[in-house]
């Protein structure tokens, strides 16, 4: 079949016989224009009764009617605050008026001018979110409160300096707001800058706009004691099955930051893709990525680690070894180096050499492979400075190792036979040759994460990967008995456990018939429910705390890219950032109310989470769910 | 139409990103259309015949002949997909030796999207149409209102809104449903309106008291729904108050001026009895007219509203077909003595295993399909009433929504062959309990291209066959702007054949 090249300037001779044709033509003048629309005077209001907002008609006999914006800021335990808060707080049940230009920052009293900087980018991040509030109100609502004189000063003191975000981080605040006459003071105390983001992000959930009178409200009286139950919250987004934009990460990190997670865990190369455009191997990239466009190059990862711990979100780089990897690995006999890779893009179906296509895995015998794999690391040591790196590690199938001459041979000489304790041998042989690496690039002290896997579940018998280095993740399901196992051996753990916390289950199978394999999807309620301390008791286990480190929802990439990966991720992650953040006994149905609102807060602010229940139910608490 | 084809060729460009290679090749468009139709309906003839030759070197000659104006816009967008952007060449590439001969199916192709439970903007509505229209979609069912909520701002009774929208930005128009209704028609899609009753209604209708016009709507927010009806939240309209049909007669009117639609549907849905039960004002009617509280006289009560609204149909419309979804009515044996099979057309939602089907079938009634168990686009997501995922979980995959053909459900049912005039087609329902603008377009497409080539094509092959081009059709739609749910890796689209296993 030919192809021809075809200029769209050269369309020029289109003969239509029918004049009518014309006539469709206009149409397509059409053009959908912002209009304004309408306002009518809503029959509607609400009233605050037994914590619930109760919608009524204002020809009721009653008086002390308010607005449904009013309502949630003011009514029910904790109002509208997402997570909520560790320690005791108290909310008021005023609110008043406020015009964002008279939010003024009044006084910081912080220890050295990093810090001062920092804090500066997180107001304007705040005032980011009241311009928003503003832009959306005004498009629909005729500003009644906007004369108002009201004055919000902030005042923020910080302790210490500072200015990267870690998993030691003190992420505590406190949050107080007093409103006398017409000024209202908000004072946030804080170790950290880091915490004091986090009491701004509180502050801002006082705030919101009132449609039914066209103005910024806010809570007039507040004290907020907080802290987060666990240290390590958060997200992973694999960045190979399909490649996620760089402007959709720097949005994810948004939509981090309104949930108080701090970690956004990338899993950036697979078999699949390499799309990370390392600076000292060109080569892997250009083999690997999807397409040119489809690439992260250095300065983009290193505007997205600043971009993130301006948000209070520290990056975790995964490069998955040594299965999971493939395309990007191909150039080794090109370039004199050998196979860096064997089995690459070979169907699971011929030998078994992976579990899903394509197949993959590094050659664990030849030096140029880890010298490679340094070079990678050097590359994001310098682009993210991580304080903790991820080694991947998980599902190593040994049929490839085993039907590849240059790696029996090498077994033979090293006096290794072909059992399955000698392929372990093999592997461990590979982590611990891979961590010297690791070690050269972000030295000894730099914790290390390994996905769960037969190698993890027979060193928890057998010993051999020192439990002071590494932190293992769990994604096998809740009930798996390698969990006390590992946390018995003495392994730090992050949970992020199959039955609950994958945010890719439910939809159709994308290797045959039926749905895929983690399916059913896991609900809001799941992931809120999944307790860590619940599920560690179910072992017979009263967990030390500084063994449960936290957690992460898993957005594995299959089934999802820049289109809809926000609708994947929230408003489920919001639930495990409660989770995370507030650990508390109750179960979902006790977040419902605020849950539902905190997904249309976060609309509002761009992150396009998926609806739970009709819009409805948010106007009529407590009626949905029996 | 013509115009629009020209955007999709700016759009292949502007991919590219780059100045493209200069050519020298010549594109001679040439279309034939016979009919003068300008409005689409059930009944236009969507066929078009389509051929590309190369002659004289760079002179391309596309020649289309239609017989409408509908089944010429169908060849632009087969075209369109003759052509693309090529990297390597750095240019839009066509192919350049084509005869295509084509025509639909089934002539109802479509998607069914609730305005009512989350409000879709228009916007998002706009955006629907422009992916219909790419999958050769004609039918936009808007399942315009439920209990929940009334986005129809009805000029002739704007209480409506004013009680039932979510807020003064949630609700249509007239003049938004006009253009929408354009709109659409220039995509070669219909739009058939449906206000759901009896049953379904609450919000909106709640205004009748403060007006002097009784209740209107019985039980809306009861909180105890066993046996009351279908919720959160209850609601039923009162089909023994004239002014329930009076305002039935307004809103259908004003949607005639946004829509003049081929075919009206009025729901019909999930009606329960007891809160006609427990509402003195319907038992003192029954017991007016001779009846007594038997499930028999609830549903006599139901064929009367049914009759009464049809009325008001017929005086706004004429007799235009009417649809209305399977219920506990349309199982009953006497289903055809309260709604004719003359006049009703019955959208299957039960599941394909359901008996009825073919027993509607043998009493008369012109089927569509849409039956629940493969052609729900919202099921497989958690509960929004409880714990678990909801009613209709799994999830239905792009692979079942192609497997669904209505010929094989009729065949297992020993229907084999079943009156082609009598089988319209289907539609994809998009429940909106759990969506709205945000995740609208991921749980619409691609699996409305799944449905759209059954509905089309209806071919003898499955999933299997067509998986390559629905995998390449995903990042067309993407391309063109809609936002698309990913069925697989990349790489997969990249290494053709490789990913789904036999």
């Amino acid at each position: 079949m030919l192809l021809l090249l075809v200029n769209r300037s050269n369309l020029k001779d289109i003969s239509v016989n029918k004049d009518m044709l014309g006539q469709f033509i206009d149409l397509l003048l059409f053009i959908v224009l912002p209009r304004v629309i309408q306002a009518f005077e809503s029959p509607w209001a609400y009233q605050c009764i037994e914590d619930k907002c109760v919608r009524v008609l204002k020809s009721t006999p009653h008086e002390d009617f308010i607005s449904l914006d009013t309502c949630k800021l003011i009514c029910g335990k904790g109002g509208t605050l997402w997570p909520l808060p560790t320690g005791p707080y108290k909310l008021g049940d005023q609110v008043v008026f406020l015009k964002k230009e008279k939010i003024v920052f009044r006084k910081l009293a912080s220890p050295c001018s990093d810090v001062d900087m920092l804090i500066e980018k997180m107001m304007t991040v705040l005032h980011g979110y009241f311009e928003k509030m503003e832009e959306d109100g005004l498009k629909v609502t005729v500003p009644h409160g906007a004369d108002t004189e009201h004055e919000l000063s902030l005042d923020i003191y910080i302790n210490r300096c500072e200015k990267q975000i870690t998993l030691q981080t003190n992420e505590s605040y406190s949050l107080w707001v007093n409103t006398e006459g017409t000024s209202t003071v908000a004072s946030i105390a804080a170790e950290t800058c880091f915490g004091a983001r986090h009491g701004l992000e509180t502050l801002s959930q006082l705030i919101s706009w009132d449609y039914a009178f066209g103005s910024l409200i806010m809570q007039t009286s507040a004290t907020i004691i907080d802290a987060p139950a666990y240290p390590h919250r958060g997200l992973m987004v694999d960045t190979a099955r399909n490649f996620i934009s760089l402007e959709k990460l720097l949005h994810i990190i948004d939509g981090l930051a309104h949930d108080k997670m701090n970690t956004l865990h990338l899993h950036l190369s697979d078999a699949n893709s390499f799309p990370f455009d390392s600076k000292r191997v060109p080569q892997m990239a250009k083999y690997g990525a999807y397409s040119p466009r489809k690439v992260y190059s250095f300065e983009d990862l290193k505007e997205l680690g600043e971009y993130a711990n301006v948000r209070g979100v520290r990056i975790i780089p995964e490069i998955d070894a040594p299965a999971h990897a493939g395309n990007g690995w191909q150039w080794g006999s090109e370039y004199g180096l050998g196979d860096l890779a064997l089995c690459v893009n070979e169907s699971p179906r011929s030998q078994g050499a992976c579990y899903d296509p394509p197949c993959g895995i590094l050659n664990p015998v030849n030096n140029y492979t880890y010298d490679v794999l340094e070079s990678i690391y050097f590359d994001l040591m310098q682009a993210l400075n991580p304080d903790m790196f991820h080694m991947g590690g998980d599902e190593v199938r040994f049929n490839c190792w085993n039907n590849t001459n240059e790696i029996t041979e090498w077994m033979t000489l090293n006096g290794l036979s072909r059992t399955e304790e000698d392929f372990f041998h093999l592997w461990k042989y590979f982590q611990n040759t891979s961590l010297q690496r690791v070690d050269n690039v972000f030295g000894r002290d730099t914790p290390v994460i390994l996905w769960t896997s037969s190698l993890t579940d027979q060193v928890a018998v057998n010993g051999h990967l020192d439990p002071g280095r590494y932190i293992i993740q769990v994604w096998s399901g809740s009930r798996d008995f390698t969990i006390p196992r590992l946390y018995y051996t003495g392994y730090r753990l992050i949970f992020s456990n199959v039955d609950a916390w994958y945010l890719d289950c439910g939809y159709g199978s994308w290797v045959g018939d039926g749905l895929n394999s983690c399916a059913p999807y896991k609900s809001w309620q799941v992931m809120y429910d999944n307790d860590l301390d619940y599920l560690m008791r179910g072992f017979g286990i009263r967990p030390d705390p500084g063994k449960i480190l936290g957690g992460e929802a898993a957005m594995w990439s299959e089934q999802v890219d820049d289109a809809t990966i926000d609708g994947k991720i929230w408003p489920r992650l919001s639930a495990v950032a409660e989770r995370l953040w507030s650990n508390l006994p109750e179960r979902w149905r006790f977040a419902e109310r605020r849950f539902v609102h905190h997904r249309e807060r976060m609309l509002l602010k761009g992150i396009m989470g998926d609806a739970v229940q009709p819009l409805w139910c948010h106007q009529n608490e407590g009626f949905c769910y029996n | 139409m013509v115009d629009i084809f020209r955007g999709y060729l700016v759009s292949m460009e502007a991919y590219g990103g780059i100045e493209p290679t200069p050519s020298n090749s010549m594109i001679v468009v040439k279309i034939d259309c016979s009919q003068d139709d300008i409005r689409i309906t059930y009944n236009t003839d969507e066929s078009y015949e389509l051929r590309i030759t190369q002659e004289l070197g760079e002179v391309v000659r596309v020649s289309i002949t239609a017989p409408t104006a509908f089944g010429v816009r169908h060849a632009l967008e087969t075209l369109s997909q003759l052509a693309a952007w090529d990297d390597l060449a750095g240019s839009v590439v066509l192919v350049n030796e084509v005869f295509v001969s084509d025509r639909p199916f089934y002539r109802h192709r479509g998607l069914m999207v609730d305005t009512s439970r989350n409000f879709i903007q228009l916007g998002d509505l706009y955006r629907t149409v422009d992916g219909m229209s790419y999958n050769k979609l004609n039918t936009l069912h808007l399942h315009l209102t439920d209990a929940h909520s009334f986005p129809f701002d009805s000029p002739s009774v704007p209480q409506m809104a004013v009680y039932g929208a979510y807020s003064e930005r949630k609700k249509y128009t007239v003049t938004d449903l006009k253009a929408l209704n354009e709109y659409a028609n220039t995509r070669g899609i219909r739009i058939v309106p449906e206000l759901d009753g009896p049953a379904h209604s609450a919000y909106g209708w709640q205004w009748g008291p403060d007006y002097g016009l009784g209740d209107l709507a019985l039980c809306v927010n009861r909180l105890n729904r066993t046996n009351v009806c279908i919720g959160p939240p209850c609601g039923i309209q009162n089909p023994v108050n004239e002014n329930t049909y009076g305002v039935l007669e307004l809103l259908f009117s004003d949607l005639k001026e946004a829509f003049s639609p081929d075919v009206f549907h009025l729901g019909a849905d999930e009606v329960k009895f007891g809160c006609w039960n427990i509402t003195e004002e319907i038992v003192d009617w029954l017991e007016d007219q001779g009846r007594g509280r038997e499930e028999v006289d609830f549903y006599y009560l139901w064929g009367y509203y049914q009759n009464r609204t049809l009325e008001k149909v017929d005086t706004v419309y004429g007799n235009i077909p009417v649809i209305v979804w399977t219920s506990s009515l349309t199982e009953e044996n006497f289903v055809e003595n309260v709604i004719t099979p003359e006049r009703y057309i019955v959208q299957i939602w039960t599941e394909s295993s359901e008996p009825s089907i073919a027993s509607l079938y043998n009493k008369g009634y012109d089927l569509i399909f849409s039956n629940s168990d493969n052609w729900y686009l919202d099921c497989g997501y958690g509960s929004w009433v409880g714990d678990g995922n909801n009613w209709c979980s799994p999830y239905k995959g792009w692979q079942l929504l192609y497997d669904n053909d209505p010929l094989e459900i009729l065949a297992n049912q020993g229907i084999l062959n079943p009156d082609p005039q009598r089988i319209w087609g289907g539609e994809a329902a998009m429940w909106t309990e759990q969506t709205d603008g945000g995740t609208l377009d991921g749980k619409l497409w691609p699996r409305g291209s799944a449905i759209a080539e059954r509905l089309w094509s209806n071919p003898p092959g499955k999933w299997r066959t067509a998986e390559k081009r629905l995998v390449h059709m995903r990042e067309v739609l993407c391309l063109r702007g809609i936002g698309a749910d990913p069925v697989q890796p990349h790489w997969c689209h990249q290494n053709e054949g490789v990913c789904y296993y036999e």
